[in-house]
């Protein structure tokens, strides 16, 4: 029998202490891979992902290439140590449909008109999962796929809604998934203003549906603007090197 | 770098970098509703006399295959009229996924071939340009001096071949064979 | 692992057409942007599933069968009934479905159609226990593609549940030494609610209600939206490569609010 547990307290905060509007604590690290041509660690909460971009590359087998673009390939796939029980390593229908997801949230920023009839891999692998993982694995993909680097518009960014006791929350962690009565997670492309993710399942009123969507939305920007900071710190040094080679020029 | 040109900031992909009213967007950048943005990490520039941006990439620059590429690539299949050519390197640069190319009969000398079979055997390494981008497998040529076999292979007994008075042999069977080689066979290019 | 699918060759040829068709507020089919196709819903069809339904909208035809068997309960859940809703692509649908294990595609549709039921609470689960923590009903949702014409989610849901509403539960009983017998009788299976999905989909920027299958081809991206009875969101999906806006969402939620409920007023009076 489930435990009946109180998820938000007296003074209006969650199981981990977080307020309702807080994210759980986020870092991300990029180009950590050698072998890929791009690729991006993130830690949400107690998500551990690790995301590696292959491509653009010749499409193989040639039949699924495509001849005015490139064609997208994403793999989501759990560790069998990633969650509570061990998970099977087959994939399982969860995972099939979150790849097809992830894929279709990456896609509308990539420009994949420059490369006619090759592919672009992208293998997610979450070494340990909690709430929201497939919100931290497009945050991820994103930054893999600018570090290997490949034209995109925009970076994209993930992140849930929950409602647990009536009330909504933030980024909801692993046990506020499974207790809560909703879950919404959306993926967002600040610079075009586009939802390219959205899911949801639980019970929403209309009000609560366009609160929640705003409020996803406010969350990704903080974590749009993480993943810039992620993206310039690891060029940072590089920035230093040309600086001193103009100095020396001019 | 010219002076000309200014050093502004790093970017990332989506970062706002000036309107096409002012600014002529350059490599690096792609305009949408009449606003440069960034499209991949770097370095934005901005030419102070043609007013354009452009943005250096500081990652890895994705390869893809153009027209007038050096390539070196392995002999993987032969028929009469064409060859199939699986190439690792191009320009120096080793791919880390190689692709497929092919090489038509015509395209092989600048005099007549009558068929593939006298120029490559599966396994020869050849130096090569693609001469078509456009379509895959993308085309390459050997007609030129440089351009040809590197490293012939004996189809009798599988040994590197030499080059000895213009003659291909093999050192271990002493069978002599036909190709078209470059000029930098048996040497690095 | 998901790749970018082929496209259809005649889909480019259609395409202009349909545009330019949907910029004087017309498709290619003849209706108004927001108008539905004919639902047909033909219930019972199938005697030795315990409840069925064939449902057909405009070509588009899903048949729906519901088995109901006893098994062991979710290890979480033990006093819960299961439930599992699976999708079938039949080769005999269209010439795009080939034999063989199920694609994303039907796994996505399943799932859509599961999260609408479930998250619904339309079955009452806790109703469906036989010896607490041991064996309880396992509904079985199996949805049976026989003609592809597009929107195979609100067809397929629509169907789901109306062969839900019909369905018969086994009746068992325990007998002395803790066994579960199944008897003769029948209940009728417990539902609490009336969950409908409608789907819109998006081309050129136009926002089309229930895409037939060219346009769902054309289309950029498909939201599906799933609605209780009492007018609460019960399951969102989107699907397909195209972006949508925030207003885009919040104004299509309006659209396929009211759409569902013209649905459940015409097929599901009960569930007013």
């Amino acid at each position: 029998m489930v435990t009946v547990q109180k998820l938000i307290n007296e003074e209006g905060l969650r199981v981990d202490g977080r307020r309702l509007d807080e994210l759980r604590p986020i870092r991300m690290e990029v180009g950590l891979l050698a072998n890929a041509d791009g690729s991006a660690y993130i830690e949400h909460g107690k998500n551990k992902i690790i995301v590696a971009v292959y491509g653009p590359k010749e499409a193989q087998p040639k039949h699924v290439s495509l001849h005015d673009r490139a064609v997208v390939r994403c793999r989501y796939h759990m560790a069998p140590f990633s969650t509570d029980e061990r998970k099977s390593p087959a994939p399982s229908r969860r995972e099939i449909e979150i790849s097809k997801v992830v894929r279709e949230a990456l896609e509308p920023v990539i420009f994949t008109e420059y490369f006619p009839r090759s592919m672009i891999d992208i293998f997610i692998e979450v070494l340990q999962s909690d709430g929201g993982s497939r919100c931290a694995a497009i945050t991820a993909s994103s930054l893999a796929l600018a570090d290997a680097g490949i034209p995109l518009r925009d970076l994209v960014v993930g992140c849930a809604v929950g409602k647990v006791e009536g009330k909504l929350v933030l980024d909801p962690s692993d046990i506020e998934d499974k207790l809560g009565e909703a879950d919404m997670p959306i993926a967002f492309i600040p610079v075009l203003g586009k939802i390219s993710l959205l899911q949801m399942d639980g019970m929403f009123t209309e009000e609560e549906f366009i609160k929640a969507l705003n409020m996803a939305k406010e969350a990704c920007m903080k974590i749009y603007a993480l993943q810039k900071q992620t993206l310039k710190e690891k060029y940072l040094q590089v920035e230093k090197e040309v600086r001193e080679s103009l100095t020396l020029k001019e | 770098m010219d002076r000309k040109e200014k050093l502004v900031q790093p970017v990332t992909p989506g970062d706002k970098l000036g309107v096409i009213e002012e600014y002529a967007p350059g490599n690096g950048t792609y305009v949408n509703n009449g606003v440069i943005y960034a499209k991949q990490v770097g370095y934005a520039m901005v030419n102070k006399e043609s007013k354009k941006i452009e943005v250096m990439p500081k990652t890895r620059i994705p390869f893809f295959p153009a027209k007038g590429q050096k390539v070196l690539g392995r002999v993987q299949h032969v028929e009469d009229k064409f060859a199939m050519v699986k190439v690792f390197k191009v320009n120096g640069f080793e791919l880390k996924s190689p692709f497929t190319a092919v090489i038509h009969v015509s395209f092989i000398s600048r005099f007549f071939t009558k068929t593939v079979y006298d120029a490559f055997k599966p396994g020869d390494l050849i130096y090569a340009q693609i001469i078509g981008d456009k379509n895959q497998p993308f085309q390459l040529t050997t007609a030129a001096k440089d351009l040809g076999v590197l490293e012939a292979y004996c189809s009798n007994c599988g040994e590197l071949m030499i080059l000895d008075k213009k003659q291909l042999k093999c050192p271990k069977c002493g069978s002599v064979e036909k190709r078209k080689i470059s000029e930098f066979y048996g040497r690095k290019v | 692992m998901s790749i970018t699918p082929q496209i259809e060759p005649l889909a480019k040829i259609k395409s202009k057409r349909m545009i330019k068709l949907l910029t004087s507020g017309k498709r290619l089919d003849g209706r108004g942007l927001l108008d539905y196709r004919k639902i047909e819903i033909k219930n019972g069809v199938i005697e030795k599933a315990e409840g069925s339904a064939l449902v057909s909208l405009g070509e588009t035809k899903v048949l729906v069968g519901v088995k109901i068997e006893t098994g062991s309960p979710y290890p979480d859940l033990p006093n819960q009934g299961a439930l599992t809703v699976n999708a079938e692509f039949v080769p005999l649908a269209h010439r795009y479905f080939e034999p063989g294990p199920p694609d994303e595609n039907s796994i996505e549709l399943a799932r859509i159609v599961d999260r609408g039921i479930r998250e619904s609470g339309a079955i009452n689960m806790e109703s469906l226990v036989i010896i607490p923590g041991r064996l309880v009903d396992v509904v079985f949702v199996d949805i049976y593609i026989l003609n592809h014409d597009g929107n195979l989610i609100d067809a397929s849901g629509i169907a789901a549940i109306s062969a839900l509403l019909n369905s018969k539960l086994p009746v068992y009983r325990v007998n002395e030494s803790g066994e579960a017998e199944k008897t003769e009788e029948y209940n009728p299976l417990p539902i609490r609610d009336c969950p409908i999905p409608v789907t819109l989909a998006k081309i050129n920027d136009k926002i089309v209600l229930d895409p037939s299958l060219d346009e769902e081809n054309t289309a950029s991206a498909k939201l599906t939206m799933t609605f209780t009875k009492d007018g609460k969101i019960c399951a969102i999906q989107k699907s397909g490569i195209g972006t949508f806006t925030l207003q885009e969402v919040i104004e299509a939620q309006k659209i396929a609010r009211e759409k569902a409920n013209e649905i459940r007023k015409n097929f599901f009076r009960e569930w007013i």
